[in-house]
């Protein structure tokens, strides 16, 4: 009966769009009739034409709604169905009532809310009363009674990292609170994705955050609700869970084992980590990292999300000291809770860059390098809004969404007097993935394969091919990326066995942000490890615009800056749209390993404090940083001499 | 031996019995039963662990390590949800959940919970769905799809000069500086020309009279040549193509309406007193 009144529906549908019907016939003509039909019948799939990408597919791997227990103490009060409208580019209202959508629609979104406690924070407002009978829980409750439940959710944040929630409010896998919140997000999912349109991935944040310092992963499925619901995501509090990535690990074997299903974790915020994301002595153990750490790190981690709000970890300058561009969105006061502060000896084994060397090293000593990861940017908003645009930043908490006064507040304050501004925040980012379709499993595949690069907002194209037969006009035909797969491998890739007398060429290409800024450069980013086992950097400017020489340090001078802080504008008459060209390493020996990813540098242009003075005639305080050049950092591609 | 025994009790009882004090006794107690048995609530001192409670922690337990729980682990489960539920039940006889604005947050929560599912035990009809989409026709249309080769230049007098040769003859692939952009998009959806080429240029696009080369069009690249072969305009799709997110955003609205009708509801039945300075302190 349904179907019939469905079926006459459609019929009705059918008239009263006929004259649409009746053109497109007349145009079509009857031989193509039938391939539109075929078109629209699967619906469209534009991707489809080639057997390789052709448009990059942005997306969020990274986001938190009510159903997190500290964005819900924060005041969020989006649902992951929320979040998943906005990344639609469906306006909602954020939870401080302001009514927001995105410039264009994004392409995928992962909601990860924690899972430790998913689906406390709504029985914290139910108010068990023996979070009372608790010190720690008496002075959250006299907070959060005396209106500061902004503080009281830092608190919480700080006391989860310390391992001293109360026990009354640790939610565990089985706890109906839990599982109904889990099994929500799953439906959430399962409600929204819509493949080849719009793809709602099932996941959630796996948060190890002991002593405050961050080893932090987010868990994406490649599956739907049949698998992700026969087993309860892993939390990191004991005895039920672990804080040791180890565990997780474990747990992510455990669930492909059990239900057939695939998952991946990306990891994020080494710079939070005091020195404890991408070790060479494991810090739980106190071990050297081992061949079984190495073996499933890159089992299971073939991704990072290099920048986010809270601070960008591609490069750090004190690492990388003849790198100009290293010192950008930088976050190295301590751990994440700053209850700790940073020491320089951290910084080695919490940004990509050194993680990706140290990797070259592990991988002789263990004979696998645990650190081969690919890049991904994501916000980790705390919102439900994936809201990552500088003149369109909608916060990483609900705190910070926009106001006049969260230019000039404190977002992280420890005793010690360590301070981190709500400026400091970053509206960044995004993750860009070349996948043939729009699906869970196109996109996850490119994600498995490492085929994706992070941008820290901006939606610019990058691809990056290496090979050892590119030629300098392979960058003038018309379809650069079909001579890229043919000749060579792209970002996420391998080369090995260097051809006698061959150097490893790329080809890099970047397309502005139809929208957004001008380029400034292209550059590729070299590690290598030397015959006595010592690792180097260096960074090349590969392309760039206008006409500008390198000066005699090889270094290409600065775009300059079109930024007008009194209205946040910029001009487009310094960059250029389009960066193309094949590179050849000028230093290559084919008996070290190494590693080339591309960065690819926007023109300066008004960051979001920016737009925050002008909109609400507000005075930064001193120091805030007020323009920024958005960027994009591609997976790398490895070169193994054997 | 059995006879004076039962005398002797029933004339203990028959005494007693005639007692005030112990007819006093016993209508507390039966009070104190009765208040007990009607109320419940703090002076309810039975935690029952049934099956129900121990399938919920044998559960919560084997879900995550994906094996049943020990004898032993299973024993410190329950004393753990005894302890809560211990601590919960003497907090609320302190009195501690009351003027607590988290748990009146929570209630209102639950309260609009049911609010907004009202209504919502009834599938929505076809009927009911069709109309829906009728009225939001934006959200489910199938976007234009266009044919279309073009060709980007720098700047206005490279586009002048590109029209210039390719008037006379020029071979198009030759042309132009965008090598990231493809030159021919086949049946392209207009909302995706719009993410890969900026609204501007989407909107142009579709009024590009079909047939021969024509320009300029300016995306947020430069200005481009275009040649529009074919434009398949927009259609409504079939509503079982669409079933699904139509269901989900009646069902999504619904909630919605059910919620505010609740809140206009009942808000008039309730006045709304506003006193005091702070009013003034608002205006300015």
């Amino acid at each position: 009966m349904k179907s019939a009144l469905f079926g006459t529906a459609a019929v009705v549908s059918a008239i009263a769009f006929g004259s649409y019907q009746l053109a497109h016939a007349q145009d079509a003509g009857q031989a193509d009739k039938g391939k539109l039909e075929r078109a629209y019948a699967h619906y469209y799939s534009p991707y489809a034409q080639r057997d390789y990408p052709t448009r990059p597919l942005f997306g969020e791997t990274h986001l938190h709604t009510m159903s997190s227990f500290d964005a819900g103490a924060f005041g969020a009060r989006l649902t992951p169905r929320d979040a998943f409208r906005f990344g639609m580019g469906e306006e909602v209202v954020s939870s401080t009532g302001i009514p927001v959508r995105l410039s264009r629609p994004l392409d995928f979104v992962v909601v990860t809310d924690h899972s430790d406690n998913m689906g406390m924070f709504g029985d914290l407002l139910a108010g068990k009363a023996n979070i009372l009978a608790d010190s720690t829980g008496k002075s959250w409750y006299d907070m959060i009674k005396g209106g500061k439940g902004a503080d009281a959710a830092i608190e919480i944040i700080k006391a989860f990292s310390a391992g001293t929630i109360p026990k009354a409010l640790v939610y565990l896998p089985g706890n109906p609170g839990y599982t109904s919140a889990w099994l929500d997000s799953v439906a959430a999912a399962e409600e929204y994705n819509q493949p080849g349109r719009f793809t709602a991935f099932i996941g959630y944040e796996w948060t190890s955050n002991t002593g405050g310092n961050n080893l932090h992963r987010n868990v994406i499925y490649r599956d739907g609700s049949d698998k992700a619901k026969q087993v309860e995501p892993y939390v990191t509090i004991k005895p039920v869970g672990s804080d040791n990535p180890r565990d997780l690990w474990k747990w992510m074997a455990a669930y492909e084992a059990k239900t057939g299903g695939r998952v991946l974790a990306i990891p994020h915020n080494g710079n939070l980590s005091n020195g404890r994301m991408f070790p060479l002595v494991d810090s739980l153990s106190g071990q050297p990292v081992d061949k079984g750490y190495a073996t499933e790190s890159a089992r299971w981690e073939r991704l990072y999300e290099a920048t986010q709000t809270k601070g960008t970890s591609e490069a750090h300058p004190y690492l990388s000291p003849n790198d100009e561009f290293a010192n950008f969105e930088i976050w190295d006061k301590g751990n994440l809770t700053l209850s700790e502060a940073k020491t320089k000896a951290m910084l080695e084994f919490e940004y990509a860059r050194s993680a990706l060397k140290n990797g070259l090293l592990l991988e002789r000593q263990l004979g696998v390098n645990p650190y081969k990861f690919g890049m991904v940017g994501s916000s980790d908003a705390h919102t439900g809004l994936s809201a990552m645009e500088e003149d369109n930043f909608m916060g990483k908490t609900v705190s910070q969404e926009p106001s006049a006064k969260r230019i000039s507040e404190a977002f992280i304050k420890d005793p010690s007097g360590r301070t981190i501004m709500d400026w400091e925040v970053g509206a960044s980012g995004y993750a860009a993935v070349w996948a043939k379709e729009n699906t869970r499993a196109s996109i996850w595949d490119a994600m498995q394969r490492r085929e994706t690069y992070a941008t820290t907002g901006s939606r610019m194209a990058v691809r990056l091919f290496g090979g050892w037969d590119f030629v300098d006009a392979d960058a003038r035909t018309r379809l650069p990326a079909g001579v890229g797969y043919r000749k060579g491998v792209p970002m996420g890739g391998d080369l090995s066995r260097a051809p006698a007398g061959k150097a490893p060429s790329f080809l890099v290409a970047a397309l502005k942000d139809p929208i957004g800024a001008n380029l400034d450069r292209y550059q590729i980013v070299k590690g290598w490890m030397d015959a006595n086992g010592k690792l180097h950097e260096k960074v090349y400017d590969v392309v760039w615009s206008g006409n500008r020489k390198r000066s005699k340090d090889g270094k290409v001078p600065s775009v300059g800056n079109t930024v007008d802080l009194r209205t946040a504008t910029w001009t487009n008459t310094i960059g250029t749209p389009e960066l193309i060209a094949v590179w050849r390493d000028p230093e290559f020996d084919p008996k070290q390993p190494a590693f080339y990813y591309g960065r690819v540098i926007e023109i300066p242009t008004p960051r979001w404090t920016a737009y925050d003075a002008v909109r609400f005639g507000v005075k930064p305080l001193p120091g805030t940083r007020m323009t920024i050049t958005e960027r994009a950092y591609t997976s790398p591609i490895w070169y193994s001499p054997s | 031996m059995h006879a004076p025994v039962r005398v002797e009790r029933v004339s203990w009882f028959g005494r007693i019995s005639r007692e005030p004090l112990v007819h006093f006794l016993l209508i507390g107690f039966l009070l104190f039963a009765l208040y007990g048995f009607v109320g419940g609530g703090p002076r309810e001192r039975t935690i029952n662990v049934d099956d129900n409670v121990a399938a919920t922690l044998y559960a919560q337990f084997s879900k995550t390590w994906q094996r049943p729980p020990t004898a032993d682990e299973m024993t410190g489960l329950v004393e753990s949800y005894v302890r809560d539920e211990i601590f919960y039940r003497e907090g609320v006889t302190l009195g501690l959940d009351k003027d607590d604005p988290t748990i009146k947050r929570r209630v209102s929560q639950k309260y609009a919970t049911i609010a907004e599912e009202q209504g919502a035990s009834i599938p929505p009809t076809d009927v009911e769905l069709e109309r829906w989409m009728k009225q939001h026709p934006d959200r489910y249309a199938e976007p234009s799809l266009v044919t279309f080769d073009q060709i980007l230049f720098g700047s206005p007098a490279e586009f002048d000069a590109g029209r210039r040769a390719l008037a006379a003859g020029a071979d198009p692939q030759s042309m132009g500086e965008g090598r990231m952009l493809l030159p021919h998009f086949e049946l392209y959806p207009v909302d995706i020309i719009q993410r890969d080429f900026g609204p501007e240029f989407a909107r142009s696009l579709l009024s590009v009279r079909p047939g021969d080369w024509q320009g300029p069009v300016r995306s947020g690249y430069g200005v481009h040549l275009v040649r529009v072969k074919k434009i398949v305009s927009g259609r409504v799709p079939k509503p079982s193509d669409v079933r699904l997110a139509v269901t989900r955003d009646f069902e999504q609205a619904r909630r919605e309406r059910s919620l505010d009708g609740a809140y206009q509801q009942l808000r008039r039945s309730y006045q709304i007193e506003y006193s005091g300075k702070w009013r003034a302190r608002q205006s300015q």
